[in-house]
């Protein structure tokens, strides 16, 4: 899952550290280069987490699209994103509990569709040789 | 003359990340239209979710683009 999401790849989520000056104050001309490169858009960031505050600010994306980080037992997806008052937003997804679903053909109805058949079957054929009779 | 404005205008419209950024409009828009309380509402949400202060993020941004001392 977390190959074909990028979420552990740390190139994918370098690329995404354009959140300013703030966790970053050097920055070399060749990375500045590499962030003019326009991403492919459908990228998803984020990364596996063991607890919500271990998120630092800087991994939440600047560019409109929302950060996804699950628990590392994936019994929680918590999302972030930074809203149009400079202030990170964080909802919360959690998994439901298992519930078998109900199987729509119960083990025996195949015997019990056979047993009516052939009831209907003998049914059909006393009837017939009634008719035969007469 | 030295302008923040501009500068700050500038350097939001020209990152694609944020100019094609639905969200971020809203920071160019304030500046565009010089709502300095907005602003400082913005900015100052900004420093609190990264966890610096105004002055600190104010150094940091001076020193990462080389401005002159204001």
């Amino acid at each position: 899952m977390n190959s074909s999401l990028g979420l552990n790849n740390p190139y994918l989520y370098s690329q995404q550290n354009m959140n300013g000056y703030f966790g970053n104050p050097i920055m070399q001309p060749a990375q500045m280069a590499m962030n003019n490169v326009q991403r492919p858009i459908n990228n998803l960031y984020g990364r596996v987490i063991n607890t919500l505050e271990e998120v630092k600010p800087q991994e939440v994306p600047m560019d409109g699209s929302i950060g996804i980080f699950p628990t590392g037992d994936y019994s929680k997806i918590y999302t972030k994103y930074w809203d149009a008052n400079g202030r990170i937003c964080t909802e919360v997804y959690e998994r439901k509990s298992g519930t078998l679903e109900t199987d729509p053909f119960p083990a025996n109805s195949f015997a019990t569709i056979m047993e009516r058949l052939n009831n209907i079957e003998q049914m059909l054929s006393k009837k017939s040789e009634v008719t035969n009779d007469v | 003359m030295f302008n923040m404005q501009q500068l700050a205008l500038m350097m939001l419209q020209k990152n694609p990340a944020v100019a094609n950024n639905p969200r971020a409009q809203e920071y160019i828009r304030v500046i565009q239209s010089g709502d300095s309380k907005r602003g400082a509402e913005i900015a100052s949400n900004l420093c609190e979710s990264y966890g610096t202060t105004k002055e600190e993020a104010l150094k940091s941004a001076i020193k990462f683009f080389g401005l002159p001392h204001i």
